[in-house]
């Protein structure tokens, strides 16, 4: 048996015949590699929060000046001072201060004729010449739906692939819109890279008259959202909410989403502050103004603004949705609602023991629900036990929960839904395994229309899934669905998630 | 940090960083693009960064992610599971190393443990700093770590 220090030898050994055996020339000074020439955000709190407040301010006027003016020709009359400041020329400190304060205009104040919530297809497929004007930059789009396309008027595609732009690989979402005929209407491509389209909403018709589309933008690296809605005619974009990158940081980080109110032709903007764990969900977008300015004036904001937020949500209970904690707050088919947390002792995956100052505490959540002749599961469910150390550190470790004595009756009306709110939802494999434990993979197995499929996006139709099971024999069949909600976590740039369930179907004769 | 620290900071480690990430896609032009995003990313989330002494921990976790992102968005054609069996069929280089800790199952922090010390030259207290965990627990997983490899076949 070898020692510890043989087999440090080994790999350190074989470290060295790596790195001799490598050929590497340098990405840096390559168009592999482009740093923005401007130094980086590592400046103090106090800074980055005034900066914050400034942007945020300055947004709020530049979105909502532009809205005015573009569109909403009944809104009260803005000062040319104000007007005159729309322009994309970075707003200073200075600036901002002087600058007299403008309320946001509020997107749910105005109503929208033929609101469609967009939905896609699961399917992808790559795009030619012939289906999309610029073949050559979008791969695997998703197409509009097909019952929603029928009265629509324009094809709309979203894009994610890699594309690649002057030689420099990015990630990136694009949205396409054609007319019936294959021409381009608009072509809506974000502003940031690493940014996915999230919450499409089209409306017939604005109050200008045109028709336009309603879009949150949101950067997967830190997950910042902005909202922005495109004229389809005219092809103007106006941000409504416009965030800059300065709006996240190690305190805080706000978010936005929108939903078509059909009842009420209004487009309803929710938005949510988060800190440290604890997410607060606000319904008014111009009180939390309220609280940002005045954080600028603070030198120890840190528990300013907890104290604030906290402060805030607990007077307007009733009217926000605050997530505290050990609380989530979860979609539902009736709307909004908490998820209670689950005590969980016994810690599936054995961690590393930590000193906490205070009692460390277990959360739970039903990541994603099934159901099945009428009925919902939850098979399997993911969490976190936090706690913080002596020294101030926040320490989070996540695993995941299963319930194996779960057998779900299979039904021709089965699916798979997501059940966490405010996430985006994106199934990555779906895998297969009979009684024996035998693996169907996925990509061989998973049918549509009698035809195999082999493309990226296959796997994770669950209409795939649904053909194989119906084909398959009477018995238990376990399926393995990897999901994930987010490509960027807040915490680590770039760090991707995954959640994996199991879940036992039983298909009777 | 300026922009001339981070490029000499970064070009201090880019081969093994670019091998580390070899290490996951198998394939040079992919493992190049995923050093490429990662040192753009980084630059771009360096105010993150608090301590500038956990810089290389710091860029080798970005590194890895943006190298298992880009398997993920190249999986259409081989599955990820596949993708991280050993291949040599571009004679690329002597990944033994990688190999051994594929082999070994280990996880991401693990892994990470190891490629600091033996790849950087990292002290276990140093990557204990570096990763904001405690000594005792970069410890147990070194060691647990060193225990997997040791039963590998052909090690024992």
């Amino acid at each position: 048996m070898k020692s510890y220090s043989d087999i440090e030898k080994t790999l350190s050994d074989y470290a060295q015949k790596a790195s001799d055996t490598t050929r590497f020339k340098s990405v840096i000074n390559t168009n592999r590699v482009i740093l923005a020439d401007r130094e980086p955000k590592n400046t103090a709190v106090l800074r980055a929060v005034f900066n914050v407040a400034a942007v945020f301010l300055a947004a709020a006027v530049i979105g909502g000046v532009a809205f005015a003016t573009s569109y909403l020709k009944d809104l009260p009359p803005v000062s040319s001072e104000t007007a005159a400041d729309d322009t994309d020329a970075p707003v200073t400190d200075t600036d901002t201060k002087e600058r007299e304060y403008t309320p946001l205009p509020d997107i749910s104040d105005y109503t929208f004729e033929g609101l469609h919530e967009i939905e896609y297809l699961e399917t992808q497929f790559t795009a030619t010449s012939d289906i999309l004007p610029l073949s050559e930059e979008y791969e695997n789009p998703r197409k509009l739906k097909d019952e929603i396309a029928k009265d629509f008027g324009y094809n709309v595609y979203l894009v994610d692939k890699n594309l690649y732009i002057t030689n420099n690989k990015t990630v990136r979402t694009w949205l396409c819109i054609t007319d019936k005929k294959g021409k381009l209407i608009a072509d809506i491509v974000p502003m940031y890279g690493y940014e996915i389209l999230t919450n499409l909403i089209y409306a017939e018709k604005s109050p200008t008259g045109d028709p336009v589309i309603v879009v949150t933008q949101m950067r997967k690296s830190d997950r910042i959202r902005s909202v922005s809605m495109y004229d389809l005619k005219t092809k103007a974009k106006t941000n409504i909410i416009n965030l800059s990158e300065n709006m996240i940081n190690q305190e805080f980080a706000v978010f936005y989403s929108v939903r078509a109110n059909k009842e009420e032709n209004r487009i309803e903007l929710e938005m949510s502050v988060t800190r440290s764990g604890e997410t607060y969900v606000k319904e008014e977008i111009r009180e939390t103004q309220r609280i940002i300015e005045q954080l600028r004036s603070e030198e120890d904001n840190s528990e300013l603004i907890r104290s604030l937020l906290k402060e805030y949500s607990e007077n307007k209970a009733g009217l926000d949705k605050r997530v505290y904690g050990h609380k989530y707050l979860t979609k539902t088919k009736d709307g909004y609602e908490f998820y209670d947390v689950e005590e969980n002792k016994d810690l599936p995956y054995g961690t590393d023991k930590v000193a906490y100052s205070i009692p460390e505490r277990t959360t739970n959540r039903k990541f994603v629900a099934v159901t099945s002749g009428g009925k919902t599961y939850y098979p399997d469910a993911v969490g976190y036990r936090e706690g913080m150390r002596k020294d101030g550190t926040l320490e989070q470790v996540y695993y995941g929960q299963s319930d194996k004595d779960l057998i779900i009756p299979y039904s021709d009306d089965f699916d798979i839904q997501n059940n966490v709110y405010g996430k985006d939802y994106h199934i990555i494999s779906i895998k297969v395994f009979d009684k024996l434990g035998f693996m169907h993979r996925s990509d061989q197995y998973l049918i549509k229309d009698g035809v195999p499929e082999k493309t990226w996006a296959e796997p994770r139709n669950i209409a795939g899934l649904k053909a194989y099971l119906e084909k398959a024999k009477s018995g238990e069949y376990c399926v393995s669905v990897t999901v994930t909600w987010d490509d960027g976590e807040v915490n680590e740039p770039g760090d991707i998630r995954y959640e994996f369930t199991y879940i036992t179907f039983l298909k009777k004769k | 940090m300026t922009k001339e620290e981070f490029t000499s900071a970064v070009a201090a480690n880019e081969k093994k960083l670019y091998i580390a990430a070899y290490s996951v896609v198998r394939n040079t032009e992919d493992a190049k693009d995923a050093v490429a995003n990662a040192i753009t990313c980084a630059w771009e989330k360096l105010g993150r960064l608090r301590d500038e002494e956990k810089f290389d921990g710091w860029l080798l976790k970005i590194t890895y992610n943006e190298a298992k992102k880009l398997l993920r968005h190249n999986s259409d054609r081989v599955s990820l599971e596949d993708a991280r069996e050993p291949s040599y069929e571009e004679n690329f280089s002597d990944m033994r190393f990688y190999d051994l800790l594929s082999a070994a199952r280990l996880d991401e922090a693990s892994r990470r443990i190891l490629i600091l010390r033996f790849f950087y030259g990292y002290e276990l207290p140093e990557i204990a700093k570096m990763t904001g965990s405690p000594l005792p627990a970069v410890k147990t997983k070194y060691y647990r770590a060193l225990d997997k490899i040791k039963k590998l076949p052909g090690l024992q």
